[in-house]
């Protein structure tokens, strides 16, 4: 695969090794000007670490480029492979999407490491006088899951298996042929180690004893009382990663996630289970959670000892939850006290609410605390809606010295974008804001005070939030190459951002160090 | 202390010690140099001294701790580096090639995973990999077209090869 320019600078290469033992000045000789580097003199290697980071829609193009490109990007874009079987429904066979590349290349089998399949086929409608339209559907759906599962069992890197619906809303319950889910899984057994649903029927439980192997467990829907079941239990101690992006019941699982090192819960309604669920889980890493319902007044109440958790590094908190900004906030903090007192290294910090008289004292008391707790390994600290007055802002930064990323919220009543920029310039670490403003600045104002400020700025995300909606801004610092001046050039540019790439942005950091961990 | 490397067009570069180890390649070869100058036959002058002034930036960086062949998907680049990277096409890939060949893996690529905590800082710092992260976002989110454009490739497939292509990554672009 590596092209003739890349052989010639390995027989290069090989030949300066040669010469290096004895350093021979004759080798010399070799021309290397000759060749003029484009990307397609570059080893296929280092061509692989290129594309490797790109996402779909880029290694699709590639793969049209050219022949070079092709080759470098197909084994990649196979690495996470998706197939949506309900668009041929019973009619499937392999000559349709997906399958054909492995019968021309069948090399390419090998690199699929993550799949992701569509599985929903609904069954004919009936007529009506009730009769089924197609009587056999059953039994060819049958066939085509059997030929699924052998086409599957034909990848030998799969690690990692999703199952997604597309067409159906959240209300829609997830079917799926459980005995059929249950042997695929008992025929990929070792070899999954990260299963993501779109839902737990609670008759797919069962299946969880063939999952043994598995780290790695997200559902996007309900789990309905999935994990209260007796096969979950069992599974539970080895899980090291769990995302639960719904409303999820985490009762009953007290001290039994002992090997957990990330837990995303969204729309979390019971804080006490979830906390009582992480108890034991003194290897946990990550914890990312929606708390929808905060009540868990009785529990403070109860003024338990702190959760021992030593090895937390990143911390994200929302509370969406009808109370006062003060009880939030109180409650935000009290929380954090609970589930960061023992953590040694905290490397990330989060807390949003939507909060609307933005009073600034309980608010700047939280950011005190965590910066004073955690300031001296925080890297990032995002506040949200909460509001720092300046010398606050001076308090807390003078904690974090190794600060890169600060998120936080303007007092409602200052009006001059350029003083939390001011407030902020002390330090000289910070690479990228995000700010929550009242006022709607112009992508003039926050330009002049941004070139003033932060010349150097990576990021600055601005959030203008009302009554209404709010509105997302994105700046981003860039070095632009002069081609006539031949010289580098500093410049800001705006760029659009929605509610979606606020959230990626601010918890990207998190994301990747979940995305990342081996199981 | 230092050492003297001479590139492809002979010209010589006296270099702090410190500075060249950060060169895989020119540690290895310090030992059995002695004070002979060291050769560097496919390294231009001009491609040197940006990698010198790459090593010169990073010395003081803790070298990334071990090559699991894991990457991270991150295409960010620190502002130092991505000043630096800030180069005419042509730079850009002598760099890389010179940096792949000079056994550099921070300025080529880091490897970013494991172990994480301990990682995390020192990759920040390395900022690795620049060179191929500069590629990869010069790609992302283009067309074919734009990418030939861009790079000044020539598409070479058949019609017939296009079209199956084109069957073939079907499925890439449903979800």
């Amino acid at each position: 695969m590596v092209n003739g320019d890349s052989r010639k600078l390995e027989g290069c290469r090989g030949l300066e090794q040669r010469c290096g033992s004895t350093l021979d000045f004759s080798t010399s000789a070799i021309n290397f000007e000759m060749i003029k580097a484009t990307i397609q003199t570059l080893p296929y290697e280092v061509l692989t670490s290129i594309f490797g980071p790109l996402d779909r829609p880029s290694l699709v193009s590639l793969c049209f480029v050219c022949r070079f490109c092709n080759e470098a990007a197909m084994p990649i874009l196979y690495k996470a492979a998706s197939w949506d079987l309900s668009r041929q429904g019973v009619s499937w066979n392999t000559e349709d999407p997906l399958w054909p590349a492995f019968k021309r290349l069948p090399w390419l089998s090998s690199c699929v490491q993550s799949l992701a399949i569509c599985i929903d086929l609904k069954p004919p409608t009936r007529s009506h006088n009730g009769s089924n339209t197609a009587p056999d559907w059953g039994k060819r759906y049958n066939q085509v899951l059997s030929r699924v599962t052998e086409e599957v069992q034909g990848l030998p890197s799969i690690r990692s298996l999703e199952l997604f619906k597309r067409r159906w809303d959240d209300m829609d319950a997830f079917r799926i042929n459980t005995r059929w889910f249950g042997q695929l899984m008992q025929s990929l057994s070792a070899r999954i180690q990260d299963i993501t649903l779109p839902e737990i029927p609670y008759n797919l439980t069962r299946s969880f004893q063939y999952l043994f192997h598995s780290r790695s467990l997200t559902v996007r829907g309900s789990v309905g009382s999935a994990l209260r079941s007796p096969d979950f239990k069992l599974w539970a101690p080895r899980l090291k990663r769990v995302s639960l992006l719904f409303n999820s019941d985490l009762s009953e699982l007290g001290g039994l996630f002992t090997a957990l090192r990330c837990l995303r819960v969204e729309k979390c309604e019971d804080v006490e289970k979830l906390l009582e669920a992480i108890a034991a889980s003194r290897e946990l890493e990550s914890l990312e959670v929606t708390i929808t319902q905060p009540h868990f007044q009785s529990w403070l109440n109860a003024r338990q000892k702190e959760i021992d958790l030593p090895a937390l590094k990143h911390i994200r908190v929302r509370i969406d939850g009808a109370h006062t900004d003060q009880d939030i906030v109180h409650r935000g903090r009290k929380l954090f006290e609970y589930i960061t007192s023992a953590s040694r290294a905290l490397l990330s910090a989060s807390f949003d609410a939507k909060l609307f008289l933005r009073t600034c004292t309980t608010s700047e008391g939280f950011a005190i605390w965590l910066s004073h707790r955690h300031g001296r390994t925080l890297q990032t600290l995002y506040l949200g809606h909460l509001t720092l007055r300046e010398e606050y802002i001076h308090q807390v930064l003078s904690y974090c010295p190794r600060l890169e990323r600060i998120g936080l919220a303007q007092p409602w009543n200052q009006l001059d974008l350029f003083r939390p920029f001011a407030s902020l310039r002390s330090t000289s670490s910070l690479k990228a804001i995000c700010l929550t403003t009242t006022q709607p600045y112009s992508v003039h104002q926050v330009h002049a005070a941004l070139v003033q400020n932060f010349p150097c700025i990576g990021h600055l995300l601005l959030r203008n939030t009302s009554a209404f909606y709010d509105q997302y801004t994105l700046w981003k610092g860039k070095w632009r190459f002069d081609s006539d001046l031949g010289t580098a050039l500093r410049v800001i540019e705006n760029v659009e951002c929605s509610k979606k790439d606020w959230e990626d942005l601010v918890s990207h950091e998190q994301r990747e160090f979940v995305d990342s961990l081996i199981l | 202390m230092s050492i003297t490397i001479v590139t492809s067009d002979n010209e010589q570069f006296c270099v702090e010690k410190l500075v060249a180890q950060r060169i895989a390649l020119i540690e290895d070869m310090v030992e059995n140099a002695g004070d002979r100058p060291i050769p560097l036959p496919n390294v231009t002058a001009s491609v040197l001294r940006k990698i010198l002034e790459y090593c010169e930036h990073h010395k003081n960086d803790p070298l990334p701790p071990y090559d699991d062949g894991s990457r991270s998907r991150t295409t960010h680049i620190s502002e130092w580096d991505q000043k630096f990277i800030t180069v005419d096409q042509e730079m850009l890939f002598e760099i890389i090639l010179a940096a792949n060949y000079l056994e550099m893996k921070p300025l080529l690529y880091v490897r970013l995973n494991v172990p994480r905590v301990q990682c995390l800082t020192a990759c920040n710092a390395v900022a690795g990999d620049i060179g191929c992260k500069t590629v990869a976002n010069m790609i992302k989110g283009k067309s074919p077209e734009e990418i030939r454009k861009l790079f000044n490739i020539v598409n070479n497939f058949t019609p017939e090869e296009e079209a199956q292509i084109r069957k073939e990554a079907e499925w890439a672009e449903d979800r």
